[in-house]
């Protein structure tokens, strides 16, 4: 192997990068939210998120032109499923309880505390289809594809999924019918 | 939207509208570039090997007494480095005869891995008994367990508990009895690759209607009760509570926190993945969540093969199983059997360890046991020689390298009250 040749294989290796980071750079704010949502810690998720970019970065010259999108949110889900469980740590009073932030400003901070307490009694199948019908818009059935289950698989899990949400926070008044 | 009432959709997004977006792109470019060099200079490395443990190992070959009867591809062992054939989109690594497995370069993560050069149930006897108070403290940490013959059929298990004095504990409250493997044949319990939980601690065995959880650090033994007769496996799932148990029939799903057993709607295992062969004859992977429940099924194309006995997974997607070899594969490679590693990533790569055709070998003859670091899978080969019954070796194989390594022996087997079994786990 020349050096030409070595240069060429380099060459090649990043000829992608530019298309890749403009790829990654739209998409990695709402990914990163998603998978915060799947796994409830925020450094969980940026965890899980990388080793997905890594993996379509290795892969970029072959997917870019077959809907990444697709092979990204099936890779980010399955990881999710499958990684190990560890649960948050969401210990403690609200936020609300903090004398300088108990006004009214501290309101959407409770909520947010609350809902991701309720989250964390979910199943990582229930969060994630959950996740998918309701912050994705997915149907049921593009749901089952991306999960790798049934159709009534998803139907029962977000069932009961919001039924526990509506036990894990009783003051609100909870509309899950806005998924398609 | 009013004050109380919130779309699911709307909670959702106050929930996450504080995380911070961060700049993974450059990152993870640089991630896959270090990977996809790292694997260059392993394989650069691996080929340096080769020229350097050439003249070595040909006169170690050569000066060794090798009495197997070649297969019909021999295949050099050269520092360890296996030939290879492509066939198809699968790469196959061609595995040395038994006779020149015990010459195979020592493996250099075995100290790391507290692998002994002789795995076993430990010379003492009688031997040392696991205390009622348990093991303490950071000595708790199971490497392996064995099963020896405990008379009328029972065996009792034993831990190797590597930084316990002594190490080698038989534990005397768990009495196991016999299973039927499958063909009416009643055995000692099978063990595999998820028997021992991922905290080292904790051990679960299947028996008729129930399956035993050891806790080694206060030697409680938990007997959990599932309406099955013919349990034959159980193993941890990755949620570190559920235990997976399985009669060649159904398989169960047993919560060890709250004791409820109930039967999934489709196939549960213990591990992320495993290899089975689909209904249209090809090789599937199917992917696990971490209670053991299916989620996906991929099939892994150009290989057909039939897999036996449990797989094994590691975080970084590959899965290995042992496998009798297809029709294709065995044309183009002269050998019948192996072990299968595919990696669950945008597509799916294969990659074959071919057994020889060798009397020695029985059929089965790899049985993988564990990964250990760098996609490095730890194997039992077994064989059999003057006519005794098989004993096995443990082998490692890298399988982005193609490399083997010798771990070490493992005890024989013996049939004699005390004796081992010839089953364990590590």
């Amino acid at each position: 192997v020349g050096a030409s040749d070595a240069g060429w294989v380099v060459d090649a290796e990043y000829s992608g990068h530019a298309e890749y980071a403009e790829y990654v750079g739209a998409r990695q704010g709402r990914l990163l939210r998603v998978a915060f949502l799947l796994c409830g810690d925020v450094e969980r998720a940026e965890e899980l998120l990388l080793g997905v970019l890594v993996t379509l970065a290795r892969h970029w010259s072959d997917i870019r032109d077959d809907q990444p999108d697709d092979h990204v949110r099936r890779l980010l889900y399955r990881r999710a499923l499958s990684s190990p469980r560890r649960t948050p740590e969401r210990v403690g009073a609200p936020p609300a309880d903090d004398p300088a932030t108990a006004e009214e400003g501290s309101r959407p901070d409770r909520l947010r505390h609350d809902v991701l307490r309720a989250l964390d009694t979910l199943t990582p199948r229930q969060r994630a289809i959950i996740v998918l019908r309701h912050v994705e818009g997915r149907t049921d059935r593009e749901t089952a594809e991306v999960l790798g289950v049934r159709v009534g698989a998803v139907r029962s899990g977000t069932h009961d999924a919001v039924a526990r949400l509506r036990e894990a926070l009783p003051d609100l008044e909870l509309d899950a019918e806005g998924a398609r | 939207m009013t004050a109380d009432r919130w779309t699911l959709r709307d909670l959702l997004e106050l929930a996450s509208d504080d995380v911070v977006e961060v700049d993974l792109a450059g990152r993870a470019w640089h991630g896959a570039a270090a990977q996809r060099h790292t694997l260059r200079r392993r394989a650069l490395l691996g080929a340096g090997g080769l020229l350097a443990a050439g003249a070595f190992a040909t006169v170690v070959l050569r000066r060794g007494d090798v009495t197997s009867a070649p297969g019909p591809t021999p295949t050099p062992s050269l520092g360890g480095r296996l030939d290879e054939r492509s066939v198809g989109s699968v790469r196959v690594s061609m595995a040395p005869s038994p006779a020149t497995e015990p010459r195979l370069p020592r493996y250099p993560d075995a100290e790391l891995l507290a692998l002994p050069e002789l795995l076993g149930t430990g010379e003492a006897r009688p031997r040392a008994l696991l205390s009622p108070d348990g093991v303490a403290g950071t000595a708790a940490s199971v490497r392996a367990v064995f099963l020896v013959h405990a008379g009328q059929g029972l065996s009792h298990p034993v831990v190797l508990v590597p930084r316990g004095s002594p190490p080698h504990l038989l534990v005397p409250g768990m009495l196991l009895e016999p299973v039927d493997d499958g063909t009416g044949v009643r055995t000692a319990p099978r063990l595999g690759p998820r028997t021992i939980h991922d905290d080292r601690h904790r051990v679960v065995v299947a028996q008729p209607r129930r399956v035993l959880v050891l806790d080694v650090r206060d030697a409680s033994v938990l007997d959990l009760p599932v309406p099955d007769d013919g349990l034959v496996d159980a193993g941890w799932a990755k949620d570190g509570r559920t235990v997976v148990a399985r009669s060649p029939e159904r398989d169960w799903l047993v919560d060890t926190q709250t004791h409820q057993v109930r039967r999934p709607d489709g196939p549960a295992r213990p591990d992320y993945e495993d290899l089975v062969t689909g209904p249209q004859g090809g090789t599937v992977l199917r992917s696990f969540a971490g209670s053991g429940t299916l989620s996906d099924t991929r099939l892994v194309p150009d290989t057909v093969v039939e897999p036996y006995g449990a797989s094994t997974a590691n975080t970084e997607s590959w899965v290995a199983s042992g496998v009798l070899l297809g029709d294709d594969l065995e044309r183009a490679t002269g050998r019948a059997q192996g072990l299968l590693a595919v990696q669950d990533d945008l597509s799916l790569h294969a990659r074959v360890l071919a057994a020889p055709e060798d009397p020695h070998l029985v059929r089965g003859a790899y049985r993988p046991l564990a990964w250990g670091p760098r996609d490095v899978l730890v194997l039992e080969s077994r064989s059999t020689s003057d006519g005794g019954p098989p004993r096995g070796r443990l082998l490692a194989w890298d399988v982005i390298g193609a490399r083997l390594w010798r771990v070490g022996e493992v005890e024989a087997p013996d049939d004699s009250e005390g004796g081992f079994t010839g089953r364990f786990a590590i």
